[in-house]
């Protein structure tokens, strides 16, 4: 928010619980952690003396919220606020950018669209004009703030931050009235991963946090794969995010537990078909069956052949591998999985049953 | 008749030399649709399949007349491209690029809206009137001509539930594929309203996934202004909350998006909801009987 312009609390972060007080008395200690929440689960708190700080500090740096290790304590300084609202410009689950603006800040805005509508104003941005000015106005309006010209700096400082930042939202709650003027009291910012504005600031978050935190981004695979790991014996490789979401559903109809869900992306190459292999199988002892469901559009199914066939011979892979293999070069696919003696089929429910059956029968 | 495109419909390929553009141009014409030009900035002068490559739409323009185009270039210029594609006047884009910015998707929805195209995409299959002609990645062989109008998000599902469908001598009227989103500029709505206009159209079948909003947006549509039978599948029933199964639009949060939700708002308007490709077939055998 600082970066662009936005006025927040002055505030300083702090990793080790004696560290000496960072600022004067009072303040707010606030957990920095991977998730959200941590108000209700106790992760914010204020500190007025010495005696509270410590005991704070300790207490939170030892939290775990929702599964999520505490890294580090934000000190912020405690600002008393005339009146607290809520902003927020959001593309998440709407199909155009939206501003939502409230005067009921500092709470969970699902609730108050739940429990007070009229509390609500949703605008619809255009990317190319982005605010227009009525629609500012109509922003003034529903807060029924004094100061007109400070709450249009702020907007136009928020919009820069959702367009120019590749945000998927940026959200101030509560938005402050301290002394006349807005301050962003509590804000979140979730950056597109594919957006090239914010890879600078990615960057030197991770390295912050790596080395702060005690934090570590989970490595990211370098493939178009997306690998997701579940609870079961059966491992499942998709070539489509539909299909694989499909078999999954037909997988526990049959009343099978799936182990991991691997769907390999676009146009995939054999190197891709061995590492899904890889990913499924390696360090995965518990997995007793593997299905493989292709339907090839831009996806070649000899590349898919030569990849699996050759992650099978080089593993020696003695556990079942049912394979659906249909598309673009199907039969140029069958026959080097035919050759390598593995079985193909034709039909999706034949090879869920053909699964279900192997692994029931052990 | 047919929606979107007919055996008329004459297409310009943006990345026709890359590796899939070219490939699929092949498909395409294989297909029986007609394609008229190609750009790749840079090579313009070359042939691909005997189609001439041009530097800049507007250069085809000024030597052919297309009303579509299909877009096959990486995601870092992929705005451009439609913007560029767009100020040609077309009336179809399909924009089969994945992983753009969110923001430049934002842009090309925004444009193609304001200047009256039809953009569908991005990331998707496209799609397929079989046995006329295909503006997108449909491989032909899973499809035959028929009744059933299928809109589906993702490319492979509508593949599979297509060759399941032509498997049982079940025919399809087209087979549209708009993206696994969370953005779509062609919305299932969209396609099912087209569905219901199309007189080759007799059964509409919607291919749901977990995430977002669209489906129940959908059956809100269905419920007020939809004759034609219709029946849906719903994947991702049995996925984690919280976490995407390879479609960023694929994602249940807190009670957002789940498949309960989406089922039970597409029974309420009417439409017959399945569980597997099993009960689609028969489900759409027992229609087509009754319409039939």
């Amino acid at each position: 928010m600082r970066r662009f312009g936005i006025p927040v609390p002055a505030s300083q972060l702090l990793v080790c619980a004696d560290a000496p007080a960072p600022m004067d008395y009072p303040f707010v200690l606030k957990a920095q952690v991977m998730t959200g929440g941590r108000g209700k689960a106790g992760g914010v708190k204020v500190c007025r003396n010495e005696a509270e700080y410590r005991e704070n500090a300790e207490k939170i740096l030892h939290m775990e919220i929702k599964g999520h290790p505490v890294h580090g304590l934000l000190a912020e300084q405690m600002m008393q606020a005339q009146q607290e609202f809520y902003i927020s410009i959001t593309l998440q689950g709407v199909a155009t950018p939206t501003l939502i603006v409230s005067r009921m800040g500092g709470m969970d805005i699902e609730q108050v669209s739940k429990d007070h509508p009229e509390e609500i104003l949703k605008l619809e941005l255009d990317p190319f004009t982005r605010l227009k000015a009525y629609q500012k106005k109509q922003i003034a309006e529903q807060l029924g703030v004094a100061d007109r010209e400070d709450l249009y700096a702020l907007l136009e400082k928020l919009q820069t931050a959702f367009f120019d930042g590749g945000a998927m939202l940026v959200e101030i709650n509560p938005l402050g009235l301290v002394d006349g003027k807005l301050v962003a009291m509590d804000s979140k910012f979730v950056i597109d991963d594919h957006d090239a504005a914010m890879a600078p600031v990615r960057e030197e978050l991770t390295a912050d946090r790596a080395g702060l935190y005690r934090y570590r981004e989970p490595e990211k695979e370098k493939t178009t794969i997306t690998y997701v790991p579940l609870a079961g014996n059966v491992g499942m490789i998709s070539d489509g995010a539909g299909t694989g979401m499909l078999t999954l559903d037909l997988l526990h109809d049959a009343g099978l537990q799936v182990a991991s869900f691997c769907e390999l992306g676009g146009m995939t190459s054999p190197e891709v078909m061995y590492r899904a292999m890889e990913l499924t199988l390696q360090g995965h002892p518990e997995i007793e069956a593997v299905i493989v469901v292709l339907v090839g559009g831009f996806n070649r199914m000899d590349n898919m052949a030569t990849g699996l066939t050759q992650y099978c011979r080089e593993h020696q892979v003695t556990i079942p591998v049912f394979c659906r293999m249909c598309g673009t070069k199907q039969e140029e696919g069958i026959e080097i999985m035919q050759e390598n003696g593995l079985p193909v089929f034709n039909v999706l429910t034949q090879t869920v049953a053909a699964t279900a059956q192997a692994v029931k029968e052990g | 008749m047919s929606i979107l495109i007919d055996k008329n419909t004459r297409v310009l390929v943006q990345g026709i030399t890359g590796k899939s553009g070219s490939l699929q141009t092949k498909a395409m014409l294989d297909a029986g649709t007609q394609i008229v030009a190609g750009v790749t900035p840079g090579k313009g002068g070359q042939e691909v399949f005997g189609i001439p490559v041009y530097n800049y739409v507007a250069e085809a323009k000024r030597a052919h007349d297309f009303e579509a185009v299909i877009c096959f270039v990486p995601p870092k210029v992929a705005k451009d491209s439609c913007f560029e594609a767009i100020d040609a006047g077309i009336r179809l884009l399909v924009l089969t690029t994945e992983e753009i910015a969110m923001h430049d998707v934002v842009e090309i929805i925004a444009y193609a809206k304001a200047h009256g195209t039809t953009l569908i995409g991005p990331g998707c299959a496209g799609v397929i009137i079989p046995g006329v002609c295909k503006v997108g990645a449909h491989p032909v062989r899973f499809f035959q001509k028929g009744k059933v109008g299928i809109v589906s998000k993702s490319g492979a599902l509508s593949y599979e539930i297509g060759k399941t469908l032509s498997d049982n001598q079940i025919g399809q009227s087209g087979v549209v594929a708009i993206g696994g989103g969370p953005l779509w500029g062609f919305t299932q709505r969209d396609a099912v309203a087209l569905y219901e206009q199309d007189p080759d159209t007799e059964v509409i079948v919607l291919l749901g996934e977990i995430g977002g909003g669209s489906e129940e947006a959908t059956a809100a549509y269905i419920k007020q202004n939809v004759k034609k039978p219709v029946v849906s599948l719903i994947v991702g029933r049995n996925a984690p909350t919280g976490k995407s199964l390879g479609h960023a639009g694929a994602i249940v949060s807190g009670n957002v998006g789940t498949a309960a939700t989406k089922i039970a708002t597409l029974q309420d308007a009417g439409v017959h909801v399945v569980k597997n490709p099993v009960e689609l077939v028969e489900m759409i055998q027992r229609l087509l009987k009754k319409e039939g």
